[in-house]
Order: structure tokens, then C-alpha cells, then sequence
């Protein structure tokens, strides 16, 4: 089987997205995502690895997450000290932080993407990203972030506010 | 940002339509009072913000030597309540406790001042209680409709027994809008001895709980903890007007 070969010689990857659009990385960063990994493993990821689920615009954000990531993970260019490890760790914290920084929308898709892929830390970073843009607020200040309609009755709506009473009497 | 003209519309519902799993990794990593609120949103968050590993997580955190005694005995498994109905009952249980701690403070309270050993007393009980948590001194200690003392009390006791960082508890007095109030902290000392004795000397000063978070506080905490000794014959603490 004839495998792409990248420009320093490591196997790459292509992923087609639901609209056709091709991605090529590294296997190395591909392998980031677990179901990508078993397709590789099984060996039926030649000539590319169709994915349905997720489309171009989305797929452009997670291949740019795993290239990333593989990119500075630890060991993958052989250095090894402590404050190399250390200037890494933190330049991929400033990476997720900018990456994670998008509107409701393209976080719902990259957290739907991830799961689908199985990409636990981009998944991680997704739930850790709507859980702070949910921190501090009231049920309709979430509903008008996210867009979420409010299917509660009147008297559902009374219920809660007296059953939640015991989480905000003494603020 | 991509602003390709492939980008998709954005289509309704999506954020309730959230698979349960993920809605319930969202919750978990959220406080009490967010998880309520969320839950407050819609049908399908109030699912995932009621799940049982949500609020046996919380409760794991906020009280762990309860939730490990509720494990031993075999209790507290959650299938008679639910871990969401453990927690509020163990929530209340907690305010009551603490509440009636407030009280024997404002039983003891003459014109407004509180003697170090009912001071010292009030923590020492704080800190023979089971699982008397930061969240809880955030929650019934560090709230305003307590006087300052009492906001003082709980401050002094998660620094010293709970050793949070001071910084951490600055954040909370400041979430709570308590930080700039002031308590008044007076000290007699016995008079030097010649052969006879002098008066004694009085000195007080106001400081806020907010200083009492910053290096300046660290002393006036450490006096309190004293207490009346050495040739420190009186000790109060008194809310100022």
C-alpha cells in the first residue's frame, strides 16, 4: 500500500469532509482522534477517510486543533527537559484558549465534531468553554446566549424557582 | 476567523438538542448555584442537571468526610433520594447548624463587642463540626445578612483551619459584597511593673475584612488567635457604625 508521505518523511492522512473538502496532516496528529486512529489501525484509512458527520469550515478547525497539538505534545521533536516541557504546556494553553474563543454556534458544531471524533481534550476544552459562558448567570440570561427556547410552563418555570431557592437564599 | 460563504446557517434548537452525555460533562464542571440555574433553562437541561452523578460529584467535593462516612454505613446510596435530594437536605442541615452558631455569637455580643474567648470559641466549634467546608463559610458565614463578626468568623476560620489561600477567600467576600465592611479590634495590656504598677494600655483600630485578606490582616488574625495572654489582659472584637 503506498502511503503518503509528508515533507519530513511521516506517513499523512487525508480527511474528506461531508462537503468535500480535503485535509491532509500528519498521521501522528490524524491519530488524535480515536475513531481516525482504529481506522488507521485497521488499515482503512487509504486512500482517505471519509467523514460525514462534520463539514469543511469545522473539519478546517479540528485539523488545525490536532495538528497543534501533535505538533507540541510531548517528545515529538526529541527535547525532553523540564523547561522546554514547561514553555510547551503553555503555549498550548494560550493556543486553546484562542482556539475555544469562537461564537455559540461554531463551539456547538467543534464539540459536536470532537465527540464524534472522539477527540477527548478538544471535547474537554468545548465542555470547559460553555461551562465558564454559563458561570454566574440567571436561566433566561443562558437561554438568550445559547438560543435556547424556553419549553417550560408557567407553573414549571414557579416550581423551580422555589425548589432552586435553597442555592441562591442567602446570596 | 473563517468567514467562508461555506459556513452554515445557523439552525434553531441546537443547544437543547445537546446529547445527554455531553449536557451532563457540561454540568459537572459547573457550581451548585450554575447547575440550578442551567437547569432552569429548558426540559432537556433540567434532565442532565438533575443527574444523580452530577450532584453526587458536588457533594463528594463539598463534604467528603459525610459522603465517605454515608458510604460506609451503607447510607446515602442514592437510590431511595437521589444524590440531588441528599444534597439539599444536607445543605440545610449545614444552615441550620451554622445558624445556630450565629446565634450563640449575637447571644454573646454586649454593645456590640465580643469577647476573644467567645470569638475563639465560635471557630473552635466551627472547626469541630464534620465537614464544615469553604463552600459552606461562602454560603451562611460570609453573608450579609450576618454582621461583620460573624463574616469575620468565617473568614478567620478558613484561613486558619481550612487554610485557604487568602486570596481565595478575598474573592469570596468580594462575591458576597462583604469586603468592605469593618470590624474594630481593641486590646488592653497590663500596665509595666515598677515596684508598682502603670495603667493599663488600650490601643483598638478599624480594619476591613478585605485588609484582613492582605499581609497587613495576617497580624491582627494572629493576635485574635491569642487571646487574652501574656500581658494581654482584654481582647475584643466590635462591629463599628
Amino acid at each position: 500500500m503506498a502511503a503518503a508521505e509528508g515533507s519530513d518523511g511521516g506517513k499523512m492522512i487525508v480527511l474528506i469532509s461531508a462537503d468535500g473538502q480535503r485535509f491532509e496532516l500528519p498521521e501522528a496528529a490524524a491519530k488524535l482522534s480515536q475513531i481516525v486512529l482504529y481506522m488507521i489501525e485497521d488499515g482503512c484509512c487509504y486512500p482517505s477517510i471519509p467523514l460525514p458527520k462534520v463539514d469543511g469550515v469545522i473539519l478546517a478547525k479540528i485539523v488545525e486543533y490536532c495538528n497543534k497539538h501533535a505538533a507540541l505534545s510531548s517528545g515529538a521533536d526529541g527535547s525532553s527537559d523540564a523547561a522546554s516541557e514547561r514553555s510547551k504546556e503553555r503555549e498550548l494553553k494560550i493556543f486553546d484558549a484562542e482556539f475555544i474563543d469562537v461564537d455559540v454556534t461554531t463551539l456547538f458544531d467543534v464539540m459536536m465534531a470532537a465527540n464524534y471524533l472522539n477527540i477527548k481534550g478538544l471535547l474537554d476544552l468545548a465542555c470547559q468553554r460553555t461551562a465558564d459562558l454559563i458561570k454566574g448567570k440567571s436561566p433566561e440570561q443562558i437561554r438568550q446566549t445559547f438560543g435556547i427556547k424556553n419549553d417550560f410552563t408557567p407553573e414549571e418555570e414557579a416550581a423551580i424557582r422555589k425548589e432552586n431557592a435553597w442555592a441562591f437564599d442567602n446570596i | 476567523m473563517d468567514l467562508s460563504p461555506t459556513a452554515s446557517p445557523v439552525p434553531v434548537r441546537r443547544w437543547q438538542d445537546l446529547p445527554e452525555d455531553i449536557a451532563i460533562a457540561v454540568a459537572s464542571r459547573l457550581e451548585e448555584a450554575d447547575v440550578c440555574a442551567l437547569g432552569g433553562c429548558s426540559r432537556s437541561w433540567r434532565r442532565a442537571c438533575d443527574a444523580d452523578c452530577v450532584w453526587e460529584a458536588l457533594f463528594r467535593r463539598r463534604w467528603p468526610a459525610t459522603a465517605a462516612a454515608a458510604a460506609s454505613s451503607g447510607e446515602g446510596a442514592s437510590g431511595v433520594q437521589g444524590w440531588k435530594a441528599l444534597y439539599i437536605n444536607h445543605h440545610r442541615k449545614t444552615a441550620v447548624a451554622i445558624s445556630g452558631l450565629a446565634e450563640f455569637v449575637e447571644n454573646n455580643l454586649r454593645y456590640g463587642s465580643l469577647e476573644a474567648e467567645y470569638y475563639l470559641k465560635a471557630i473552635a466549634d466551627l472547626a469541630s463540626m464534620t465537614d464544615i467546608g469553604f463552600i459552606d463559610a461562602q454560603f451562611f458565614l460570609f453573608s450579609r445578612n450576618h454582621n461583620a463578626i460573624i463574616n469575620l468568623i468565617g473568614l478567620h476560620y478558613s484561613i486558619a483551619s481550612l487554610h485557604i489561600p487568602p486570596s481565595e477567600v478575598h474573592k469570596a467576600l468580594q462575591a458576597r459584597q462583604v469586603e468592605e465592611r469593618k470590624v474594630c479590634v481593641s486590646l488592653s495590656r497590663l500596665g509595666r511593673c515598677y515596684g508598682f504598677r502603670l495603667p493599663e494600655e488600650s490601643e483598638s483600630h478599624e480594619i476591613s475584612l478585605r485588609q484582613l485578606t492582605m499581609p497587613v490582616g495576617a497580624e491582627t488574625l494572629t493576635i485574635l488567635e491569642r487571646g487574652t495572654f501574656g500581658v494581654v489582659c482584654r481582647l475584643q472584637v466590635s462591629l463599628v457604625t
